[in-house]
């Protein structure tokens, strides 16, 4: 964005509100972000905590620590808390701070609705929380709210369902707020194939949002009915079908996996090129192929399920469709790879972590694959093996993301330049811890250890000590990254300079690092046809 | 800033803003009721 002509004469007078006001009411994006951002760390540790309580308990054969309804109520709120209160809000909070930035906007366009969507974040994990400390305890029937399990919870069942809900409008609202952004806000020059890719991938998560999350509501409501209102939607004994549950809720759930994974494909769509000192190459195809995936992520639901039992058509759909799935992300992969190809590559933090999600995420995606074929699925199903692909998929491609957007804008938020060191140190102990963690998840589930159970045959008990080790260094890892952050907050640190990277381009380079409170209170001119590289 | 403050191209954006907001809240609750609707 070299010749991007930017007028911005507001940084003279560029008043911030003090206090807790500041916080509480806040209708600033940047700030809205840092709130996002530290919630979600916030919530990484949470749910990292109940993680840690997991491995503990997994690190012998026998029972431990906890007994089997609360090991259960980890596993469960484990995973809601890292999906909606972690990774979702990671996502957004990135959004937040760059999207308005990258696209030469002053604001999000609807900044009121902006704050009321971060609030009620917190609202809705208190509300989650809180059936900790109630009659029959927090959920235990796993993330996926099956019926007729989940209606066996006690009195948390209502409090989950309006969390659920809560989260949903949430997300729903800083989706739109997205939406409107991007469609209306953009600065002059700035098409919809100048966007930087970051800008694109959160364009077309947003629609899946607005698509899926309703489905999730409704399914959710459906069970509040079925519980306190006598309807009989998942009730056999009343002419309804526990199974339409499963098929409702996939339908939202596989595309909850591309909105938690595009953000991240899009973040390192920014840093690849910046650090091979490239333009990003096909850039068109790579915005196809986003829009490719997110397509056919609805069409995929059934693969989840396929052990349940259905007609060999509908297998061989959902077979067929999943693999078809392979071809978009394989050309992104391929354009990531070609992109660095030739390049005049430096190994930064940022870069490390991206390319780690180039490595990790693949595993993941292949391992996806191979439970995509039908026949072999039975094999897999609800053993270890799943619980390796996700997570292959949601820490080495999602977290690894968001983190390396973090490394990489954190000079530019805080006007000082990260601890290297630290960064590289934070790099490569997770990086082996993380693959002593998930790898050999992978031999113990094809070997037949299941999921979601707190004692395990002793012939498992090796790995499983191997990979509870592995988790704790994991944990212990990720406490390099608050120091960093803590460290670049307080303005320890080289002062960084408005480009940051040598290699980086874009709108948001064109500004201070840190950037003024109010930034394009006067929309730049983009002039710069290659402006997304 | 109030409303009064606005310029006309600051409403207009806001109208435009809002208008899409809108349609995209309907297309969501739709979505939700929808689903609801169509097991009932």
């Amino acid at each position: 964005m070299s010749d991007a002509a930017v007028h911005d004469d507001h940084h003279d007078h560029d008043h911030k509100p003090t206090g807790i006001g500041r916080w509480l009411f806040s209708t600033n994006h940047k700030d809205i972000g840092t709130m996002y951002l530290v919630f979600s760390l916030f919530m990484f540790f949470v749910g990292g905590a109940m993680a840690m309580v997991i491995r503990a308990e997994l690190f012998q054969p026998g029972m431990q620590f906890v007994d089997p309804q609360f090991f259960n109520s980890m596993t469960t709120v484990h995973a809601l808390v890292m999906i909606f209160g972690a990774l979702m809000p990671a996502g957004v909070g990135l959004a937040n701070w760059m999207i308005p930035i990258m696209i030469g906007a002053p604001d999000m366009a609807m900044p009121r609705m902006n704050n009321m969507s971060f609030w009620i974040l917190p609202f809705a994990f208190t509300l989650l929380l809180s059936t900790f400390f109630m009659q029959g305890g927090a959920p235990a029937g796993g993330w996926t709210m099956y019926p007729p399990l989940v209606l066996q919870l006690g009195d948390g069942f209502p409090f989950l369902i309006f969390a659920v809900h809560f989260l949903g409008i949430s997300s729903i609202m800083g989706a739109i707020n997205i939406i409107a952004t991007v469609f209306n806000m953009r600065a002059p020059g700035m098409t919809f194939m100048r966007l930087p890719l970051f800008v694109w991938t959160w364009i077309i998560t947003a629609f899946l949002l607005i698509a899926s999350m309703p489905v999730l509501a409704g399914a959710v409501t459906m069970l509040l009915t079925d519980k306190f209102f006598g309807t009989a939607f998942f009730d056999a004994a009343g002419g309804g079908d526990p199974l339409l549950f499963q098929h409702v809720f996939w339908f939202f759930g596989h595309p909850e996996v591309y909105i938690l994974v595009l953000p991240s494909f899009g973040i390192i769509s920014q840093i690849i090129p910046t650090f091979a000192r490239k333009p990003l190459f096909g850039y068109a195809s790579m915005v196809y192929a986003t829009a490719s995936i997110a397509f056919l992520s609805f069409f995929v639901w059934a693969h989840h399920m396929f052990a349940v039992g259905m007609p060999l058509t509908g297998e061989l759909f959902f077979m067929y469709a999943t693999m078809a799935i392979a071809v978009p992300t394989g050309v992104k992969i391929f354009n990531w790879t070609a992109t660095m190809w030739k390049g005049s590559m430096t190994f930064e933090t940022p870069m490390l972590f991206s390319i780690g999600v180039l490595f990790m995420f693949s595993i993941g995606g292949f391992s996806g694959l191979m439970m995509g074929i039908t026949p072999v699925d039975f094999q897999y199903h609800d053993t270890y093996f799943i619980v390796a692909h996700f997570h292959y998929v949601i820490v080495p491609g999602i977290i690894y993301g968001v983190i390396a957007g973090v490394y990489y804008w954190l000079p530019k938020w805080t006007g000082v330049m990260y601890d290297e060191s630290l960064g590289k140190w934070h790099f490569w102990l997770s990086t082996i811890s993380v693959n002593v963690l998930f790898f050999p998840m992978h031999f113990i589930g094809l070997a037949g250890m299941p999921r979601r159970i707190p004692d395990y045959s002793t012939q498992f008990a090796d790995w499983n000590a191997i990979i509870s080790i592995g988790g704790f260094v994991f944990g212990l890892s990720q406490l390099i990254l608050v120091w960093v952050v803590i460290k670049c907050a307080r303005g320890d640190g080289e002062k960084a300079t408005d480009q940051v990277w040598e290699g980086a381009h874009g709108l948001e380079f064109t500004l201070p690092s840190p950037p003024p409170f109010h930034s394009f209170t006067t929309p730049p001119e983009v002039t710069d046809a290659t402006a997304h590289s | 800033m109030s409303n009064s403050d606005k310029t006309p191209a600051e409403k207009e954006l806001a109208t435009k803003n809002m208008r899409l907001a809108i349609v995209l809240g309907l297309v969501a609750a739709g979505f939700y009721a929808g689903i609801v609707l169509m097991y009932m």
